[in-house]
C-alpha cells in the first residue's frame, strides 16, 4: 500500500468519470501535438526544398503561385519563358548557378521536371539504383516516385499531358527509367526528373513554333536532316545504326531529339567545334556516371524559340535576394521572387491558422482542468470520512495534502501521455493520407523539446485542478467529520 | 494504560464532557454509558488525539498527547491506538486486506502482509482478504474494522458504538472479538455504547449524564 496505489484505487472506483477527464484532457494535448508537429514539419519541408535556391524566375503573376509551382510543385506554373530572356539573367554576375526547369507533364500523379543534374545535385541527392539521365527521355525518379509506381530502371512509363493525373498520354515517346534517388526527404523523393529537351520533346505546343523558327534558321544544316525526320517509333534502332557514322556529340543529341522535327540537332552541330576537341569523350561507351548532355544555358547552345518554365538561382552575395529581384522585376518581363520571402509570407498566413486552432486546443486543455477540478472536489466530498478515517489511522494533514495531488497528478499525466500518443498517431495518419495528396511530408514518429512543456503543462494543470481538494483535505475536521457519522 | 485528569471539553463556549479523572491500567476493560449526547464520542475523541481537549490532560502508555505536535500525534495514534466505530469505517475503494494494509502505510509502519493475514484470521475472515466492502455484511464490515484496528498492536482499543448497527448474532460475536483479542494482546479497551447487550460484558464502567458529567 502507498499513496500512488491508494489514489489508483479510488480512481478506479471513479472510472467513468477518471476515463472522461482523461480523454478531454487527452483530446487537448493531442490537438496541441498535432499542430506543434504540424507546424515545424511544415516549416522544415518548405525550408528544406528551398534550401539554396535563392531566388526563382520565372513568367509574370503571383509570386507565391511561381515558387509554390517551381519550387514545391504543387501549384500550376505561372506560365512559361523565353529561354534566352532566362539564360541572360543566369550568366549575371551575382549569379553563382542556374537551374532551368520546364514543367508541363505528369506520371500517376508525379511531375515530370525536365532540367539538369545540378537540380538533384543541389538537395544532395544520391542515385540509389542506375545513373542520372544522359539522353532524351530518360528519367530518373525521387524514392517516394519509385516506391509508389514500382518503376525500376530499364522500366518505361508514358507521361501524361499536364500536371494533374489522367491527362492524355505521349503515347508515341514513352520515358525510360535510367535511375533512382535515395529519399532525400525533400520534394525531389516525388519527382520525375529528366533533361529539359525530354520535355521539349514531347510538348506539342513547344514543337510547332520551334520547328519554323528552326527550319528558317539552321536549314542550311541538312546533313542532319535525316535524323531530324525519323519517326519516333522507328528511332531507336535506326538511331543507334546511325551512331557509327556521327561523332560522339551528335549522338547525344539525336538521343535527346529523337522525336523532334527540328532545328535542334542542327544547332548543335553547329555548336560542334566548340566541343569537338574536349578532352571528355562524349560517346556512351565512356559517359563517365552522371555524364550529362550540354547544358541548354551554355552559351553555344541555341535558346531560339525555346521556353523554360523557371529558372532557379543561386547567388554567393548577400544582396542578390534584394537587389537581383528588383533588377529582374523592372528590366524584363520576367518575375523574379525569393523562396525565403515568400515561405515566410506562407508561415505567417497559416500561423494565424495554427494560433487559432492551438486556442481552441488551448480551451479544450482549460474545459479539461476545470472538470478534474469539479470531478476531485466531488469527490473530497464523498470521500470527507475516508479522509478522516485515513487520518484516525495515523495519516497527517500533509500525508492527505499530497494524496489529493498525486492523484490530481496521476489524471493529469495519464492525460498528457494519452494526448502525446493519440497526437503522434494522428500525425502520423495525416502523414500517410498527404501522402498520397504529395502535399506535406509528414510523420508522427519524431519528437519536439516542445513535447517536454507539455508534460509540464499537464503536471501545472493536475496541480491547479487539485490543489483546492487537496487542501480541502488537509483541512479537513476529524472529530467533527466521525461525529457526523 | 489510559489517564484523563481533569478533562473537559467545550463546543462553542458550551461544556459537553467534564471528568475529574478516569484511569484505565494496562490490559483493563471499561465502558462508557450513557444516553446520547452524554459526551461518549467526544471522550473518545480526546483519548484518541483526535480532538484536542478544551481543558485538562489524556495520556496514554505514559506519553501526554497534549505535548505531542500534530503530525507526531497522529503517527501516535496509527501505532498506539486502535478506533472502531459505528459505521461507514472501511474504505470502499480499498480491499479488506488493502484496509489493513492501509492501517500499516499510515502509521508509518512496513508493509506486512503476515501481521495483516493474521489479524484477519484473529476475526475469522482470512478467506475476505480480497472482498471489498460492499461484498461483505454489516458484521463481517464491522469485523474487519476491529482486524484494522488490532493490525498495528495497539496498546489502546477505543470503540464507539461498535454493536449499535448489527443485530444480536453480529453485536455478541463483535463484541466477543473486541473482548478476547484485547485481552490476548494485553490491550486496555474502552467501549462507548448506550447499547444495554454490552453492559452485560464489562464490568468497569464510566456512566455519564446528559450534561457529560459522571453520574
Ligand atoms: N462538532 C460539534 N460541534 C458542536 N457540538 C457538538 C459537536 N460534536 C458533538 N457536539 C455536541 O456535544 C455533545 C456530545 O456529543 P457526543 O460526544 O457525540 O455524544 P454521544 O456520543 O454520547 O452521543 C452533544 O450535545 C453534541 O450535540
Ligand atoms: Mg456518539
Amino acid at each position: 500500500m502507498n499513496l500512488f496505489s491508494l489514489s489508483l484505487a479510488y480512481l478506479r472506483t471513479q472510472r467513468l468519470t477518471a476515463a472522461l477527464n482523461v480523454l478531454l484532457l487527452a483530446l487537448g494535448v493531442a490537438s496541441i501535438t498535432v499542430l506543434l508537429l504540424l507546424s515545424d514539419q511544415l516549416q522544415g519541408n518548405l525550408e528544406r526544398d528551398a534550401d539554396g535556391f535563392d531566388l526563382v524566375v520565372g513568367a509574370k503573376g503571383s509570386p507565391v503561385q511561381l515558387i509554390l509551382s517551381s519550387v514545391y510543385h504543387v501549384d500550376i506554373p505561372t506560365g512559361n519563358i523565353d529561354l534566352e530572356a532566362a539564360r541572360s539573367w543566369a550568366r549575371h554576375r551575382l549569379v553563382s548557378e542556374a537551374i532551368p526547369l520546364a514543367l508541363g507533364d505528369g506520371f500517376r500523379g508525379f511531375r515530370i521536371v525536365g532540367t539538369e543534374h545540378g537540380y538533384p545535385e543541389s538537395y544532395g541527392a544520391v542515385v540509389a539504383e542506375g545513373r542520372l539521365w544522359q539522353a532524351s527521355l530518360e528519367a530518373v525518379l525521387g524514392a517516394r516516385v519509385a516506391q509508389q509506381t514500382g518503376l525500376a530502371p530499364g522500366d518505361s512509363f508514358v507521361g501524361a499531358h499536364g500536371l494533374a493525373p489522367g491527362g492524355h498520354g505521349h503515347d508515341d515517346n514513352p520515358y525510360k527509367v535510367v535511375g533512382i534517388l535515395e529519399p532525400t526527404d525533400t520534394v525531389l523523393d516525388r519527382l520525375i526528373l529528366t533533361d529539359v529537351r525530354s520535355v521539349w520533346q514531347l510538348h506539342g505546343t513547344d514543337h510547332a513554333h520551334h520547328d519554323e523558327a528552326a527550319h528558317a534558321e539552321h536549314g542550311d544544316h541538312a546533313s542532319h536532316d535525316d535524323h531530324e525526320h525519323h519517326d519516333g517509333h522507328a528511332e531507336h534502332a535506326e538511331h543507334e545504326a546511325g551512331h557509327e557514322a556521327q561523332d560522339d556529340h551528335e549522338r547525344h543529341d539525336d538521343h535527346a531529339e529523337h522525336d523532334e522535327h527540328g532545328h535542334h540537332e542542327a544547332h548543335q552541330a553547329h555548336d560542334q567545334e566548340h566541343h569537338e576537341d574536349s578532352p571528355v569523350g562524349h560517346g556512351h561507351e565512356d559517359h563517365a556516371p552522371g555524364a550529362e548532355l550540354p547544358s541548354i544555358l551554355a552559351p553555344e547552345f541555341d535558346p531560339a524559340g525555346r521556353q523554360i518554365t523557371a529558372l532557379l538561382l543561386k547567388s554567393e552575395s548577400l544582396t542578390a535576394g534584394t537587389t537581383l529581384p528588383r533588377l529582374i522585376n523592372s528590366a524584363s518581363n520576367l518575375q523574379a521572387a525569393a523562396p525565403v520571402t515568400e515561405v515566410t509570407r506562407l508561415l505567417r498566413l497559416i500561423g494565424f491558422g495554427l494560433d487559432t486552432l492551438r486556442a481552441f486546443a488551448g480551451m479544450v486543455i482549460l474545459a479539461a482542468a476545470l472538470s478534474v477540478f469539479v470531478a476531485l472536489y466531488n469527490a473530497l466530498q464523498a470521500r470527507r470520512f475516508d479522509l478522516a478515517v485515513m487520518r484516525s489511522l495515523g495519516a497527517s494533514r500533509g500525508l492527505l495534502l499530497r494524496h489529493i495531488l498525486l492523484e490530481g497528478q496521476v489524471l493529469a499525466l495519464a492525460g498528457v501521455l494519452l494526448g502525446l500518443l493519440l497526437g503522434h498517431l494522428v500525425t502520423e495518419g495525416i502523414g500517410l493520407w498527404l501522402s498520397n495528396a504529395q502535399l506535406l511530408r509528414l510523420t508522427g514518429w519524431t519528437w519536439l523539446p516542445a513535447e517536454g512543456y507539455l508534460v509540464l503543462l499537464g503536471a501545472g494543470v493536475g496541480l491547479a485542478a487539485a490543489l483546492l481538494p487537496a487542501v480541502g483535505a488537509y483541512r479537513t475536521d476529524i472529530a467533527r467529520t466521525l461525529a457526523r457519522s | 494504560m489510559l489517564r484523563l485528569t481533569n478533562l473537559n471539553h467545550d463546543y462553542d463556549g458550551h461544556r459537553v464532557l467534564g471528568l475529574k479523572s478516569f484511569t484505565l491500567n494496562q490490559g483493563e476493560q471499561a465502558l462508557i454509558l450513557g444516553p446520547s449526547g452524554s459526551g461518549k464520542s467526544t471522550l473518545l475523541h480526546l483519548a484518541a488525539g483526535v480532538l484536542r481537549p478544551s481543558g485538562g490532560e489524556v495520556v496514554v502508555c505514559g506519553q501526554s498527547l497534549g505535548g505531542l505536535p500534530e503530525a507526531a500525534l497522529d503517527r501516535f495514534r496509527g501505532r498506539h491506538i486502535g478506533l472502531v466505530y459505528q459505521r461507514f469505517h472501511l474504505l470502499g475503494a480499498l480491499t479488506a486486506a488493502a484496509n489493513l494494509a492501509l492501517a500499516q502505510y499510515m502509521a508509518g509502519l512496513p508493509a506486512d502482509s503476515a501481521a495483516v493475514s493474521r489479524a484477519l484470521s484473529a476475526v475469522g475472515l482470512q478467506d475476505k482478504a480480497q472482498a471489498y466492502p460492499h461484498q461483505l455484511s454489516q458484521g463481517q464490515q464491522q469485523r474487519v474494522a476491529i482486524a484494522r484496528a488490532l493490525v498495528n498492536g495497539p496498546r489502546l482499543i477505543l470503540a464507539d458504538e461498535p454493536t449499535a448497527s448489527l443485530d444480536d448474532a453480529n453485536a455478541e460475536q463483535v463484541l466477543d472479538l473486541l473482548i478476547a483479542q484485547a485481552a490476548s494482546r494485553d490491550a486496555t479497551l474502552l467501549i462507548a455504547t448506550h447499547d444495554a447487550r454490552v453492559s452485560m460484558r464489562i464490568e468497569r464502567c464510566l456512566e455519564l449524564n446528559a450534561r457529560g458529567m459522571p453520574a
